[in-house]
């Protein structure tokens, strides 16, 4: 069994249409490896019978050739999509019953590909944090040092945890400010979040609407191509949904970086960034060098205010988009003789002291006298972000920062509220700009711990991102396995 | 006090003197699309609890809203048909507060860029003068649900169906002055919402609302405050309720109070508003631009082909018709209410004398239609025949006062008018010898008030008028009998 | 004896942190949560320069256990608040200190991990904070100290006190117990006060960004496509009767 958890998902794919393996194997060993690596809490539902169910629909795809891209492929699923009749709860006391009677997009077109759901993975609730501390149902651990109990990142933790422990293939995370690649780089895998309006916001609970973006959590930058071929797609359902057609990432696996000008921001080469993290920022720049790439310093000189930026709009957009949890229609509901009493209480109690903490501070941004300073200000400094990088990129092809100031520490060690959001210091630019990134392992730590680089590209340009991910991925020969992956 | 001035529509007298009524009213207009604003849910009405709910309206996690072309071309037809300028960039916001028939915790309206801006609109008065009042703005925005609280002691129940029904709201600037004028503004907006065919002005089903705010002051004097009468869904409410309420305030300024500005609600039973239980922070809404939403953007192109695609309104009706036809502005008036009654009256009116159509349509066709409780659209009396009743009459095959008749038995049955003359043989009798032979039997039946009317007493002149009119069974021609009698009368 | 005391500050806060050699600080991210071993910096702007004890500027130092006080005169400025961040740890142990006014403040040995002292004045004349230091007897022998500070700079709008806690947890519906009120609150200072610095930048002709995509707003053709589904739509009501959502009564 642990060899087929040795092939990454390309890997399982051409293993499966050529029939050395079946996908009812695969699906086998992947649950079996969920149990095995359970401490880590990575997953909050398991739908092995499912599972298995879409398995055996695969196998026979297989066997009579008509199999999908994604054909039998075990996938992790995390809890801010809706899944249709397996309970879906944003990692929240406040919809620890809800049942979806509707498939996200994103999903469905996984489903359509022929992937088999493993399970429901757990997350920061609501996506809101850096750690997987904030989950209703506890911690996510990080495979990594996994005696130790080092945080897996956030807020898609459990995911990044899945797929570094090999309890999944592959997984879907959502970025918001970070929450792909920085849990990627935690747990030393690869997250991809796209160009904003990619992949569609059908069926995802919304956090921060303006922002939210779905992405693949894969072992390799081919998996993630490959996931997000099958992810991306035009929604009518979904306003903020771009028409551009996205052209098959796999072809641009070898286009290589010859000639490509890298971009290196001096505003993200401070202080405060872990010295081994400055040592594999160095190598990796080099290492684009050798491979025929032009390095170009660059500066976003709006960079130190993408943070407050960031946590104007999203706790904003979330205060609003999360008023809809009042227990009226759905969700777990605290009963009160009055509606508002309802409403306070079942919110109160539903929901957790981060989520609350961000709801109010959204409220007090967004209320009477507040607005002009905080969110409309936050508006206008957000465009000078993003027109920072257009400028840039009019004179370079990709950026590389490092993903994260640091790498991976211990659950329970970071109490406060804005160490915390220090963690997205690096990530948090490419989204308010609505730019695609993604975040790939490129080395270990003086603690033996994953440090990730991040490539941002242009927008609409995942073609371009996934080619210099690849080719930096080759230089770097990352072939680490967390000490928690599942044997 | 005793001042017999008589107080003019919009005054209130004071201890101290007379007050002045300052009005302005927003209209809620749901627009008569199949769906709904930004769900594909059916928009009808009466549906069963529930059931013209979507998963977006019911703002299940993951929804988000997608917005309907019709709507948007309604809300633009209205804002040219009120003189108004069209936004071609508007935004939506959220309107963030929470009630259990709001399932998003906000309603999607539009707050800072509105899709039309400034307009104005003209309003016939009672007494036949006008007068123009200013409109603000129109917005598009979702409608809410709709609670029952009174089928249980503890608990309300909730349909969700009208949530997210399109509305628009259309926003008159403070210049109505009382409350005729309120209600003829509200006629007139209903008048042209169902002429571009954007709303159906219903109000008893709650097509078209009104909250109005209203406030007083002392002639010369700045605006007072205002209060808001939230959701009046009849005209006469409407004067009602308005009415009250500038009383309720002349009485407490005069007796030196306040006004709080506030949100009253209209009790129909007592003819008074009464205060909404107050919500201290319900009015921060915290509005910002909708992030689900891109700004709504419209082609010049597109907008230019509405308008040149707009009926004629009312007002530019009005005039055609006085011109065309030679008809009052009264009259006119009241045929442009609505279109139908335009298209009727052309059709009936068409190769007659426009005048005699006007007064036959206004004062018999109406008046019938309103005894007999029936609406316009189900009239028994067809445009072409009462045109042909009208003509029947002015080429004198039958008299008024037989046509009235005619009339009568037309809104029993479909027949023609002149098959029904026919058939009851009721042709007015026009010929002289005919009229002659009838006039000399009356006059020499009657010697003696003949000789009584011949000796001075005229009011007899009516009594042989009558006579002869009896004998011919009501169809000799009155204008012939009278010439003939006062000639032969000798 | 030597004392030594590590402190450290763990925030982020607007303005970078200092450095003593240069201010080129426009460029920095003004990070600040470096867990080494560093010399006091201080800011030095040119028209505010605030004066450090010599005592803190330097290496490390060592200082005897005993009962210190330790005063920094910092120059006023207008509403400018200037929080002093660091944590103090005594041997294995380090503190925490959750209280806003630092004057004057005692360290004890041995209470719970994780460590964060945040002290704060009011620069309205005066300037000191007082720190004081903890029975002497009761330190083991070593400690190293190192003292962070930061400025920033803060308008006054975005204080929030517990009243105007309460109304934002009203408006949000959300039900906050007592007991947890002060410690939201602070959070939600430090969260303002963090997102402060935007005031520095120039937005006068900017337009707020509308839409990261660029595109225009698509629309759809009026056709009934949806509805019809009173059973998925109740199905998760945690309360529904007769084809209706049920909740609590609402008078109005």
């Amino acid at each position: 069994m642990s060899e087929l958890l040795k092939l990454d998902l390309l890997g399982a794919s051409k293993a499966l249409k050529a029939k050395s393996i079946t996908s009812v194997e695969l699906t086998n060993a992947y649950l079996t490896a969920i149990e095995k690596t359970s401490k880590l809490g990575a997953y909050l539902e398991i739908v092995s019978d499912h599972a298995l169910e879409m398995a055996k629909a695969s196998d026979k795809r297989l066997a009579n050739n008509t199999s999908r891209a994604l054909e039998g492929l075990p996938v992790g699923v995390k809890d801010m999509f809706c899944t249709k009749g397996i309970k879906t709860t944003a990692s929240s006391k406040i919809l620890e019953n809800f049942c979806p009677p509707y498939e996200s997009t994103v999903t469905q077109n996984l489903w359509n590909d022929g992937a088999v759901m493993l399970g429901k993975l757990s997350c920061d609730e609501f996506a809101m944090g850096s750690s997987n501390e904030t989950a209703a149902k506890g911690n996510v651990i990080n495979p990594w040092l996994k005696n130790i109990n080092m945080s897996p990142g956030g807020s898609s933790g459990g995911s990044a945890a899945a797929v570094a422990a090999r309890s999944a293939l592959a997984a879907t995370g959502t970025d918001t400010g970070g929450s792909i690649r920085q849990p990627a780089a935690f747990c030393g895998i690869t997250g991809l979040k796209p160009t904003y309006g990619r992949c569609s916001r059908w069926g995802i609970v919304a956090f921060s609407s303006s922002l939210d973006q779905a992405g693949p959590l894969t072992r390799t930058v081919s998996d993630a191509a490959l996931m997000l071929n099958s992810m991306a797609s035009y929604d009518k359902k979904d306003s903020t949904s771009v028409n551009s057609l996205m052209p098959d990432l796999l072809s641009f696996l070898d286009k290589g970086v010859k000639g490509k000008k890298i971009g290196i921001p001096e505003e993200y080469t401070q202080e405060g960034i872990s010295d081994d993290i400055v040592k594999f920022y160095q190598k990796s720049i080099n290492w684009l060098k050798e491979s025929g790439a032009e390095i170009i310093p660059i500066s976003l000189p709006h960079t130190k205010y993408a943070l407050p930026v960031y946590y104007i709009i999203a706790p904003a957009e979330a205060s609003s988009n999360l008023a809809r949890y009042d227990g009226v229609r759905y969700g777990v509901r605290k009963e009160a003789e009055t509606l508002d009493q309802m409403y306070e209480q079942t919110r109160g109690n539903g929901f957790g002291d981060e989520v609350k903490r961000r709801i109010m501070i959204g409220t007090y941004v967004l209320s009477s006298g507040y607005y002009d300073a905080y969110y409309l200000k936050a508006q206008k400094v957000r465009r000078l972000i993003k027109e920072d990088f257009d400028n840039v990129f009019t004179n370079v092809d990709y950026i590389l920062t490092p993903s994260t100031p640091t790498t991976a520490f211990q659950l329970g060690t970071k109490q406060d509220p804005l160490t915390m959001y220090l963690n997205d210091i690096f990530t948090v630019p490419a989204s308010l700009a609505g730019l695609p990134a993604i975040s790939l392992p490129v080395g270990l730590d003086n603690s033996g711990l994953p440090i990730g680089m991040q490539l941002i590209a242009n927008a609409f340009d995942e073609p371009g991102l996934i080619s210099t991910a690849k080719s930096l991925e080759q230089s770097a020969e990352f072939n680490f396995i967390a000490d928690g992956v599942a044997k | 006090m005793n001042e017999t001035l008589q107080l003019k529509p919009g005054q209130v007298q004071g201890q101290t003197g007379i007050w002045e009524m300052v009005i302005g009213l927003e209209i809620h207009a749901q627009i008569s699309s199949k769906s709904k604003l930004f769900s594909g849910a059916s928009a009808s009405f009466g549906a069963e609890a529930n059931s013209n709910v979507s998963l977006v309206d019911a703002a299940m996690p993951g929804m988000l809203p997608v917005i309907n072309e019709y709507c948007v071309e309604q809300a633009v037809k209205t804002g040219l048909a009120l003189n108004a300028q069209i936004n071609n960039v508007s935004v939506f916001d959220r309107k963030n507060y929470f009630y259990a028939d709001l399932p998003q915790g906000y309603q999607i309206s539009q707050f800072t860029k509105p899709i039309v801006g400034e307009g104005e609109i003209i309003i016939d008065l009672d007494d036949g003068n006008h007068t123009t009042i200013g409109i603000e703005r129109l917005h598009l925005e979702q409608d809410a649900g709709k609670s029952l609280h009174d089928q249980h002691p503890s608990k309300s129940f909730i349909d969700l169906n009208r949530t997210g029904v399109a509305l628009m709201e259309i926003v008159s600037k403070p210049d109505i002055r009382s409350p005729q004028e309120a209600g003829a503004y509200v006629k007139k907006i209903r008048s042209i919402l169902r002429y571009v065919g954007a709303c159906d002005g219903n109000m008893e089903e709650g097509s078209l609302r009104a909250d109005c705010n209203v406030s007083v002051r002392r002639s010369g004097e700045d605006f007072g405050t205002r209060c808001e009468i939230k959701n009046l869904n009849s005209i006469r409410f409407i004067i009602q309720a308005i009415q009250s309420e500038a009383e309720r305030q002349v009485d407490i300024l005069e007796a030196g109070g306040k006004i709080d500005q506030e949100t009253r609600l209209f009790d129909t039973s007592t003819g008074e508003t009464r205060s909404m239980r107050s919500k201290e922070d319900a009015h921060d809404y915290r509005y910002f631009p909708d992030p689900d939403l891109l700004p709504l953007e419209l082609k010049e192109s597109w907008v230019k082909e509405i308008k040149d695609k707009l009926p004629e309104l009312p007002d530019i009706l009005k005039k055609r018709l006085i011109k065309d036809f030679g008809i009052t502005s009264y009259d006119a008036s009241i045929l442009v209410e609505e279109k139908d009654y335009v298209d009727f009256y052309q059709k009936a009116a068409d190769g007659n004398d426009g005048k005699l159509t006007a007064n036959w349509m206004i004062t018999e066709l109406f008046g019938a239609l309103r005894k007999e409780n029936l609406s316009f659209s189900e009239s028994p009396i067809s445009s072409q025949n009462l045109g042909e009743l009208v003509s029947l009459i002015s080429n004198g095959t039958i008299s008024g006062k037989i046509a009235k008749d005619v009339f009568a038995e037309m809104m029993t049955n479909k027949n023609s008018p002149s098959e029904i003359v026919k058939e009851k043989g009721l042709e007015q009798v026009s010929d002289d010898t005919a009229i002659l032979k009838l006039i000399n039997q009356v006059i020499s039946e009657n010697d003696d008030k003949v000789k009584d009317y011949l000796g001075g007493k005229d009011k007899l002149f009516g009594f042989f008028v009558g006579q002869v009119m009896k004998l011919s069974q009501g169809k000799a021609n009155p204008g012939l009998v009278n010439k003939f009698l006062k000639e032969n009368l000798k | 004896m030597a004392l030594f005391f590590l402190v450290r500050s763990a925030f982020i806060i607007g303005f970078s942190i200092a450095k003593v050699d240069i201010l080129s600080s426009c460029n920095n991210i003004g990070m600040s949560f470096i867990s080494r071993k560093l010399l006091i910096k201080s800011r030095t702007e040119s028209h505010l320069g605030p004066k450090l004890p010599s005592i803190f500027i330097g290496q490390p130092i060592t200082i005897p256990v005993m009962s210190y006080s330790f005063k920094i005169i910092i120059s006023s400025f207008k509403s400018e608040r200037i929080f002093f961040l660091f944590m103090v740890r005594i041997g294995e142990a380090t503190i925490k200190l959750e209280s806003l006014t630092a004057i004057p403040s005692v360290f004890e040995p041995g209470s719970i991990p994780n460590s964060l002292f945040l002290g704060k004045i009011f620069n309205k004349n005066s300037s000191g904070l007082k720190i004081g230091i903890i029975d002497a007897n009761r330190l083991p022998n070593k400690v190293k100290l190192n003292l962070w500070y930061e400025r920033i700079k803060m308008s006054n709008n975005s204080i929030v006190d517990i009243p105007t806690v309460n109304k934002i947890a009203r408006l949000s519906r959300l039900d906050i117990p007592e007991d947890k009120k002060q410690n939201l609150t602070n959070d939600l200072n430090n969260i303002l006060g963090f997102v402060a610095n935007l005031e520095e930048v120039d937005t006068s002709n900017v337009e707020p960004l509308a839409s990261v995509t660029g595109h225009k707003l698509p629309q759809r053709n009026d056709e009934v496509v949806d509805g019809n589904i009173e059973d998925l739509v109740l199905k998760n009501a945690p309360e529904s009767s007769g084809g209706f959502f049920v909740v609590p009564k609402v008078i109005e």
